[in-house]
């Protein structure tokens, strides 16, 4: 593999980032050829363009573990399980092949075959690794799993993902949601398969029989991998679903590019990443990026409690060590920590997940790893598949705070709520246009319902990240625009409240705003700008008929407690609903019509201001 | 009947010919006056002789031939004159029959002549109310319903009285097949017949102008009440003056927030004299386009085009009428105003009531003003009538022209109301409009249009419009036109040329504080804790766009809170003008970037107002930048509605109760401001209650000892103790005999407390529209605070301030210019 041909200067980068949108085509087929295929694709997207590698076939498991073995890398270290400081275990690809095929020969038996669904619930060790791979092997499609999930949620889950069997470890219990799902799963005579690990130095599956010859089953480039269920949003699941193709050829761009960069090509890194085995950054880049790219896998805890030991025992092995990890494990950590001797410093370090200020990333800069250039700011989102905004670790191409570059292939942009591109340093949502192999498809069963989530109506793929793009072209994070907030226990999105009622055909633009700490809690008030006349005329009726809607599509739970009909939503100059106006308004300030000069459309203020009270 | 023929003849001669004009209507003009002086033979012997049937067909053709020669301006004359006789002619011929008929599509005009349906049209006003009674085509009885002086007035009365006049008329109410009512100031609808609904006495509830004609809906629901089958009877309204269907760009005035609509013109009669005049000509309306001007005891005018009143010069603001003054030159009515001359109420009255030939005549009747210069007007007087006359003919003429335009292809000008009568007034018009032809239908056809209004609705209940629909379509449309007239293009203009001068309004602050920036630099503020909606806020107004260029802003604190407000009031975080100094600490970080260097002025953000005094002011005292004994205080300047200058009060915010030694250094850091508004020598008043020391007032001994202490100085005037009404009116000064030097021209006030202090400045801006900008004093070195409840000037003002006096300390060599360390 060549990395070699990466820029180092920004102008480069952006001139071989132009090319590579421009040439979309010509860009990800040289990308997708990094894999290997057992039938080669012959277009890049169809004429659609919503399927990659339309007629290619492959099997992840063989671009992960087999070729690597193949290719003489049988004897490299592939996962490493690390305990209290210590490694408990590690497999070389040829050993995780083994281990892979025992297991897959294992689910073979049990009647699974290419297509079926098959829940995951382990913890962050090597038998998640395993099974993984062992799934995609057999052409099945995962399903992971959280153990922060309630158990009915989770087997709302596996019901609507049709799972066909159940592998977790029974070393974790006693856990309340294993063991509910596990008797759930009895009781429904669904096969559950135990990766449990007897003690330290043993393997995992170490129940199951003799390695057995399993044969890569290949399967279409657009057949699922994987469906990720998120934890937040709606009370109903929703699997996202992952094709095999498109999101192999992404992730193993993105490995390779944010990883790999200013290293000796040949290297390998360790990947060790601060999330569950369920979350989709963990996928990416403790696991199928890093078993791609044939870099390690590091399976364990990250350093939490007395996190400088902890580092110094992880920057002792050989190779360097990459941690990815959230903005709120920084805050944990840095209290109790002191900057790392040089020779203990991490190679690189990615935050993921949450908004990250400069002033954490300089810290990290100074006590964790190399440099401050070595901070990645990793921008990923339940629909993305994996990273595909960063900062690299080349001096020219990081801006300490800043979400980064769009990687190599992504067209990325910033547009206003109408669609429209802002200007440089106006800030709007970032957007992605024209695709990318390694996006969400679709929602499993609920088509209609992913485009209305995330494309917008120039179809574009909604990030609901408010951003900013600088004249260097580094994009900047400014503001989350989907509030979630808590209702009763629940995670409610708003700007997915906002879709459902914009799906009504009377309505003509709907804002959801949550209100906090009322009498009664956290609730939900709604603005809605009807279409007809009618409706203005008839506010009541109206409503009645919406909240009838509404509870259809998302239930009672999230119903606003209150309905405001307006004329047109309070924007500002560039076209933006002004939430902090409408949140003043739904708590009642009679302040918030004051100072308006900032709105293109002060008078219709006063007229909410007015239906507020 | 030879003459017709000739004439006839030399009219097709007159279409026809393009070479020797002059001739062929010379020929026309004689003919014409042979035939006329026929005509008039005719009439001498019987007074409707020209509704003869064949006389009407002679006239009719001779209207089509001339129609055809529009090229020459006898042909326009008599085209004019020939209309005007004809429809003066068929006016009162059996009962009006021949108006319905013009005024009625032919389908209904057949329904009415077949069905002969009765119909009470009701016109009230002020003192009486006008009825008709018509049958069919036939308006078989017309009268004015007085309601008797005393009575209380009120829709059941007025319905009393037109009940007993169909009594006396045998009119009987169950014969009704509709009632036809004036309509009144509902809310403005577009031009039309509507049913009348119930929507429509809501809206009179609370009208916009409250005036007999209202009562006209209520009394014809009444009345159809009364009948025995009320469901019968269909009530219509049509042409209401608050008809509304002018183009977009007749909303436009050249002042923003004034936007101008359609109402307010005399649509009924508009509407009916089009019709008629386009009937003559044999036009369908829509196909007809004239402007007609109504003048009368109010008078309007408008243009119809394509069946649409797309411009109208209304009522109230376009000529000059017998009661209302017109449109008005507004230099001379600010001086008025100004110099008390005229009071608003006064003003009101010339618009509506006592204008125009009232107040230039002193009556409000023509025909008497016209018969005066025969009977008994000095020459003078004369004159001036004449004057008057060529100033209103002068006047209709030019609101006519105004409607001309090009594009819009008016075919003819048509006279009418009252006043169109008048020979004096209309051969004056006709003169300014020789190149159209100008019809004279004198009067109004106001009955016969509402009846017809209601025929046409029996006839084809679909062709009523719908009130709600069309009112509400109105006015969303109309919204949506002040929306576009208010869209901001660039927002205010600066405009300041006093450069050196004082500074004698808030607007010249911000202006010469931004010419002062860019004549020297740009400053660099910090707001401490930027993670502030109101800070942001003032912090984009001070650099929109790089629209008043105040100053450069650092944010100082919590970066993703910053983001989070700056994304949603559109702040742009360009590093240049705005960047974001990621923090923990912002008070730290930000008196960190003043020594640095980096940032020059300080503002409030999130932080308590002495928290960051206590911070800045360590921070200068450590860097020596604030002299042992200076203090702290807090200015405001108020802008006040009629004053002619700025004025400076202390301390309304920040000391509480003051020693006299403070108050000295209150007073001081006071003239600070005055100096930076370029204020030469300021007269300062130290307030009290009282204009001379009382021993039981505190504040008035310490008033003297402040005003001993600062007697000797030259650059200032410092007199105390004053109060408030001897500092600030001049008038009273003089009458309370103070001899002092401040008298009512005070430009600095030092108040006694924080309580007098605060209650002053806010009884200002909360009752008299003034716009104060306020800045806090560490020593030299002034700091922004704005507070949510400022108004945007306010908080743009503040900066201005504070910028301003930073940029003379700076030029001053008090603080060093950046980059000279």
């Amino acid at each position: 593999m060549n990395f070699s041909a990466f820029p180092t200067h920004l102008k480069e980068y952006r001139e071989q980032h132009r090319a590579s949108v421009e040439q979309r085509a010509a860009f990800w087929e040289g990308e997708a050829r990094r894999l290997l295929w057992r039938a080669p694709f012959t277009s890049t997207q169809d004429e659609s363009g919503a399927r990659w590698f339309p007629d290619g076939r492959l099997n992840a498991c063989e671009n992960a573990v087999d070729r690597h073995v193949a290719e003489g890398r049988g004897e490299h270290t592939a996962v490493v399980e690390i305990g209290e400081g210590e490694v408990v275990r590690a497999y070389s690809y040829a050993q995780l092949g083994e281990r892979v095929r025992q297991v897959a020969a294992g689910l073979q038996e049990l009647g699974i075959a290419a297509g079926d669904a098959v829940a995951i619930l382990l913890p962050d060790n090597a038998s998640c690794v395993i099974a993984h791979l062992a799934v995609a092997r057999i052409g099945a499609v995962a399903v992971p799993l959280s153990k922060r999930f309630s158990p009915a949620f989770s087997e709302r889950i596996l019901e609507d993902a049709r799972a066909r069997a159940f592998i977790t470890c029974e070393d974790m219990c006693p856990h309340k949601v294993v063991e509910a799902l596990i008797a759930w799963a009895r009781e429904r005579h669904l096969p559950v398969v135990n990766a449990g690990c007897r003690g330290p130095g043993s393997d995992a599956f170490s129940d199951f029989g003799a390695p057995r010859e399993v044969a890569p089953v290949p399967v279409e480039s657009e057949a699922p991998l994987f469906y990720m269920y998120p934890g937040s949003g709606a009370s109903m699941p929703r699997g996202y679903v992952y094709t095999t193709g498109g999101y192999l050829t992404q992730v193993l761009l993105s490995q390779r590019l944010l990883f790999h960069t200013g290293l000796t090509p040949d290297r390998p890194v360790r990947m060790l990443v601060g999330a569950e085995p369920s979350a989709l950054i963990y996928l990416a880049y403790n696991l199928w990026g890093p078993l791609l790219a044939g870099d390690v896998c590091v399976c364990g805890p990250v350093p939490d409690v007395d996190p400088n030991a902890r580092i110094t025992a992880l920057t002792t092995m050989t190779d360097p060590v990459i941690l990815l990890i959230t903005p709120h494990h920084i805050t944990r950590i840095r209290e109790h920590f002191s900057p790392l001797p040089a020779e203990h410093r991490l190679h690189l370090v990615g935050v993921f997940g949450d908004a990250v200020t400069p002033r954490h990333l300089r810290w990290i800069g100074e006590s964790l790893s190399t440099d401050v250039s070595h901070v990645l700011n990793l921008w990923t989102s339940a629909q993305a598949g994996c990273s595909v905004v960063s900062t690299f670790a080349l001096p020219e191409l990081c801006r300490t705070g800043a979400l980064g570059l769009p990687l190599l292939g992504v067209a990325a942009q910033v547009v206003n709520d109408f669609g429209r591109p802002c200007g440089t340093n106006e800030s709007g949502q970032l957007v992605f246009t024209g695709g990318l192999p390694g996006l969400a498809r679709t929602i499993l069963g609920q088509p209609e319902r992913f485009r209305q989530l995330h494309l917008n109506a120039a179809g574009q793929f909604q990030t609901n990240d408010g951003v900013r793009q600088d004249s260097e072209g580094f994009f900047w994070f400014m503001k989350r625009l989907d509030d979630v907030m808590k209702i009763e226990g629940h995670s409610v999105s708003t700007s997915e409240l906002e879709g459902i009622l914009q799906a009504h055909p009377d309505v003509r633009e709907a804002t959801v705003i949550g209100v906090e700490g009322g009498e009664e809690g956290d609730a939900l008030v709604a603005f809605v700008a009807p279409k007809e006349q009618r409706d203005h005329e008839d506010p009541a009726g109206f409503e009645k008929r919406l909240r009838g809607f509404f509870d259809e599509r998302a239930g009672e739970l999230s119903m606003p407690i209150r309905f405001n009909f307006v004329r047109e939503m309070p924007r500002t100059r560039s076209g933006k609903v002004e939430r902090r106006l409408l949140h003043r308004i739904a708590q009642n300030d009679l302040t918030a019509a004051e100072d308006l000069g900032h709105l293109a459309n002060p008078d219709v203020v006063q007229d909410l201001v007015k239906k507020g009270r | 009947m030879t003459a017709f023929s000739k004439f006839a003849d030399a009219v097709a001669e007159l279409g026809r010919t393009q070479i020797a004009a002059s001739v062929g209507d010379r020929q026309a003009q004689v003919l014409f006056a042979d035939w006329s002086r026929e005509l008039e033979d005719l009439v001498l012997e019987d007074p409707v002789a020209l509704a003869d049937p064949g006389i009407r067909a002679q006239l009719q053709s001779a209207i089509a031939g001339l129609a055809q020669a529009q090229g020459s301006a006898t042909a326009r004359m008599l085209l004019g004159e020939m209309i005007s006789a004809l429809l003066d002619a068929e006016r009162d011929v059996q009962d009006g029959r021949l108006v319905m008929e013009r005024l009625l599509p032919a389908a209904a005009a057949r329904f009415a002549g077949a069905e002969r349906p009765a119909i009470l049209v009701i016109n009230p006003g002020s003192t009486s109310t006008k009825v008709a009674w018509f049958v069919g085509l036939y308006k078989i009885r017309e009268s004015e319903v007085h309601i008797p002086p005393g009575d209380p007035d009120g829709a059941d009365a007025r319905n009393e009285g037109i009940l007993r006049w169909m009594q006396e008329n045998g009119l009987q109410l169950n014969d009704l097949a509709g009632i036809a009512c004036r309509g009144g100031f509902i809310s403005p609808v577009p031009s039309g017949t509507y049913r009348v609904v119930p929507e429509m006495l809501a809206d009179l509830e609370q009208p916009a102008i409250s005036h007999a004609s209202n009562l006209s809906i209520g009394m014809a629901v009444r009345l159809s009440q009364l009948a025995a089958n009320p469901g019968k009877i269909l009530i219509t309204m049509t042409d209401p003056v608050v008809c509304d269907e002018v183009d977009t760009v007749e909303r436009v005035t050249g002042a923003v927030k004034l936007k101008r609509d359609g109402v307010g013109a005399h649509y009924l009669n508009h509407k009916a004299v089009w019709r008629l005049t386009a009937s003559v000509l044999g036009l369908p309306p829509d196909q007809f386009n004239c402007v007609s001007a109504h003048i009368g005891g109010g008078s309007s005018v408008a243009v119809h085009e394509g069946g649409r009143v797309t411009a109208v010069s209304n009522a109230f603001s376009g000529i000059p009428s017998a009661n209302r003054a017109g449109r008005l030159d507004l230099p001379p009515l600010l001086a008025a105003l100004d110099r008390d001359e005229l009071t608003s109420k006064e003003l009101r009255s010339l618009v509506f009531s006592s204008g125009g030939l009232l107040s230039l005549a002193g009556t409000n009747d023509f025909r008497a003003l016209v018969s005066f210069v025969q009977q008994g007007a000095t020459e003078d007087q004369a004159r001036k009538i004449h004057l008057i006359l060529d100033f209103f003919g002068r006047q209709i003429a030019a609101n006519v022209l105004q409607l001309c335009l090009a594009e819009r292809r008016v075919f003819a000008a048509v006279l009418t109301g009252g006043l169109a009568r008048s020979e004096e007034i209309a051969s004056r018009v006709r003169n300014h409009l020789a190149h159209l032809p100008m019809v004279r239908v004198p009067g109004s056809f106001e009955h016969e249009a509402l009846a017809a209004g209601t025929i046409q609705g029996l006839q084809s209940p679909q062709w009523l419009k719908n009130y709600v629909r069309e009112r509400d379509l109105l006015a969303d449309r109309r919204r949506a036109e002040n929306r576009l007239i208010d869209t901001t293009i660039f927002s205010e203009v600066i405009r300041y040329r006093k450069h050196g001068q004082p500074i004698t309004t808030l607007d010249d602050l911000l202006a010469s504080t931004c010419i002062k920036v860019k004549e020297t630099f740009m400053p660099t503020v910090a707001i401490f804790g930027a993670d502030n909606e109101e800070a942001i806020l003032a912090a984009k107004k001070a650099n929109e766009q790089g629209q008043y260029k105040l100053a450069n802003f650092r944010l100082v604190g919590d970066y993703s809170a910053i983001s989070k407000i700056a994304y949603d009031y559109d702040l742009v975080i360009d590093d240049a003008n705005y960047v974001i100094d990621d923090t923990d600490n912002a008070l730290v970080r930000g008196v960190e970037l003043m020594d640095e260097g980096k940032a020059h002025i300080v503002m409030k953000g999130s932080y308590k107002t002495e928290e960051i005094l206590r911070a800045v002011f360590k921070y200068l005292k450590g860097s020596g930048r604030l002299q042992p004994g200076q203090l702290i205080s807090h200015c405001v300047v108020m802008d006040i509605p009629r004053r002619n200058k700025l004025l400076i009060i202390s301390d309304a915010a920040v000391n509480t109760y003051p020693d006299r030694d403070k108050k000295v250094q209150i007073l001081e850091n006071a003239l600070k401001v005055a100096a930076n508004l370029r204020i030469p020598k300021p007269r300062v008043g130290i307030i009290s209650a009282i204009e001379s020391v009382n021993k039981s007032i505190e504040s008035s001994i310490e008033a003297a000892e402040l005003a001993a202490l600062f007697k000797d100085r030259t650059d200032c005037i410092v007199e105390g103790p004053l109060s408030l009404d001897v500092a600030m009116d001049p008038a009273i000064a003089h009458e309370k005999k103070y001899k002092g030097q401040v008298a009512g021209t005070a430009d600095v006030l030092i108040m006694p407390d924080i309580d007098a202090g605060n209650v002053l400045y806010k009884t200002l801006t909360t009752q008299s529209g003034a716009v104060c900008a306020g800045v806090i004093l560490l020593g030299d070195m002034p700091m922004i605070l704005t507070s949510r409840g400022d108004s945007a000037r306010s908080k743009l003002a503040s900066m201005a301030l504070s910028i301003n006096m930073y940029l003379d300390l700076v030029s001053r060599g008090v603080l060093p210019a950046p980059g000279s360390d």
